[in-house]
């Protein structure tokens, strides 16, 4: 406008003024149009990003719920693990029991030349002798007679126990190592013990059928965890204890409830059960175990622990 | 003769000493270190130790010697009648397996339910020793004890238990 001439009348400077109006609109109309496509570029814009940031929090979720799912799973396996591994261990710790008993029998078999060897022959020779005919008249023998010969009866057997003892002790075998484990859990979910969990391997009816059966390497290996169990809870003061024992995919399994006792007894069973290894039939018997704690949920069947969660 | 003068002299398992006294394997090795046994050795043991460890443990021969086939509630009322009239009441009590030693396994099953249930009741007194669990009638139910014993009543979880 300030290059155009100045209006000469009314009409040219109205004229002139509508003029820039019109041209003014025109430029704020092409430029707020522009706005408009802004906004709405930048409101797709941001819809994308809104779809893409719910697509990310819906793929966090999952992911999250994986990692759970991914624990449990974990967990699954660890317990498949373990147990599948113990029963391949039973199953070996069964087959060095009959070696042991093998060769215990011919140990025994081996005794009577084993006694001579000793200088006891004519020892077990007379013992046999006042079994078979002194004994059956001790009665009619006179009160200082009997006492003498019973006092020179009760020494030889003494002699015969003790060298019995020693010779037909513990068979060693001539065999490689077995290398099992021992796996135990203490729940202590609060601080203070509440579960044992021992699994032992060997088979669950050296406890449920022992009544039928000799006391084989499984037996003294299960005998052996007993003691611990039992020494620690004794260290600790824990008279009310009660182990339980029974079958769990065929390892036996025992359980003692640890509920009222004191802290100190997790501390003791952790010890005691380090020791079983030491256990002189393991030793002879070339059986290497060795004792690991591990967490419960590796121990218990996924369904117990749920259903003890649900309790 | 040589053999069988070998096997007597020959030391016995743990299974056997556990049959000769009728307790389980686990109860043997608690009744051992109760009764201070030198375990450092071969596990294996004097026959003469089987006495020992049953006088020392409380370990009573079996109840039920001349005992017949009986239901659940008789079992039951026959087993509490068995510690009245043996004095096992308030503070004298017995080692719990005496309670169902020689028992046909399902019996013994049935038995230890059944102490369960009154112990949860307070009817029968529990208490855990160096020798094993021990269980008496307590002092203050003698006679509830008395009518369960004679069939003239019952309790809530033994009814629960006869309905299995």
């Amino acid at each position: 406008m300030s290059t155009q001439s100045p209006a000469k009348t009314v009409s040219e400077a109205l004229e002139a003024v509508e003029t820039w109006r019109s041209e003014e609109d025109a430029r704020r109309l092409g430029e707020l149009g522009e706005v408009a496509q802004e906004i709405q570029s930048l409101e797709a814009a941001m819809e994308n990003l809104r779809q893409q940031l719910e697509a990310l929090q819906s793929f966090q979720t999952e992911l999250e719920a994986k990692g759970a799912e991914l624990s449990t799973q974990a967990d699954q396996r660890t317990y498949q693990g373990v147990f599948e591994v113990l029963q391949v261990q039973a199953a070996a710790v069964e087959q060095r029991e009959r070696e042991v008993s093998e060769a215990a029998r011919a140990k025994k078999e081996n005794l009577p030349k084993l006694l001579e060897e000793r200088g006891l022959a004519s020892v077990l020779k007379d013992y046999e002798q006042f079994k078979a005919t002194v004994e059956p008249t001790l009665q009619h023998l006179p009160e200082s007679y009997k006492a003498a010969m019973l006092e020179v009866h009760h020494g030889q057997e003494a002699q015969l126990r003790a060298a019995i003892g020693e010779l037909g002790g513990a068979p060693e075998v001539a065999a490689e190592p077995v290398a099992v484990d021992l796996v135990y859990a203490i729940d202590a979910p609060e601080g203070t013990p509440e579960l044992l969990v021992v699994v032992v391997p060997v088979a669950d009816v050296v406890q449920s059928e022992w009544s039928d059966r000799e006391s084989g390497l499984q037996t003294l290996l299960a005998a052996r965890v007993a003691e611990a169990i039992y020494r620690a809870c004794a260290d600790a003061g824990f008279m009310a204890a009660q182990a339980l024992s029974g079958g769990h995919l065929g390892l036996l399994a025992v359980e003692l409830e640890l509920v009222g006792a004191d802290a100190a007894l997790a501390d003791a069973l952790r010890s005691r059960l380090a020791g079983v290894p030491e256990s002189l039939e393991l030793k002879a018997a070339k059986v290497a175990l060795t004792v690991r704690e591990i967490n419960m949920d590796h121990l218990l069947p996924p369904e117990d622990e749920e259903a003890a969660d649900g309790e | 003769m040589a053999n069988e003068v070998l096997d007597a002299l020959t030391p016995i398992g743990l299974n056997e000493v556990s049959r000769r006294l009728g307790v389980d394997p686990f109860e043997t090795v608690r009744l051992l270190i109760a009764t201070q046994q030198d375990l450092s050795g071969p596990l294996v043991f004097a026959a003469e130790l089987v006495d020992t460890l049953r006088d020392q443990g409380g370990v009573d021969a079996t109840w039920w010697a001349d005992a017949e086939q009986a239901g659940p509630q008789e079992r039951v009322q026959a087993a509490v009648k068995q510690m009245l009239d043996r004095g096992f009441v308030g503070d004298t009590t017995t080692r719990m397996d005496n309670m169902w030693r020689g028992l046909p396994l399902d019996d013994q099953a049935l038995l230890q339910q059944a102490l369960t249930v009154l112990s949860d009741e307070e009817i029968v007194r529990c208490i855990g020793t160096p020798i094993g669990l021990q269980a008496s009638i307590d002092a203050g139910k003698k006679a509830l004890a008395e009518k369960i014993a004679s069939g003239k009543t019952s309790t809530p979880g033994l009814d629960a238990l006869y309905e299995g």
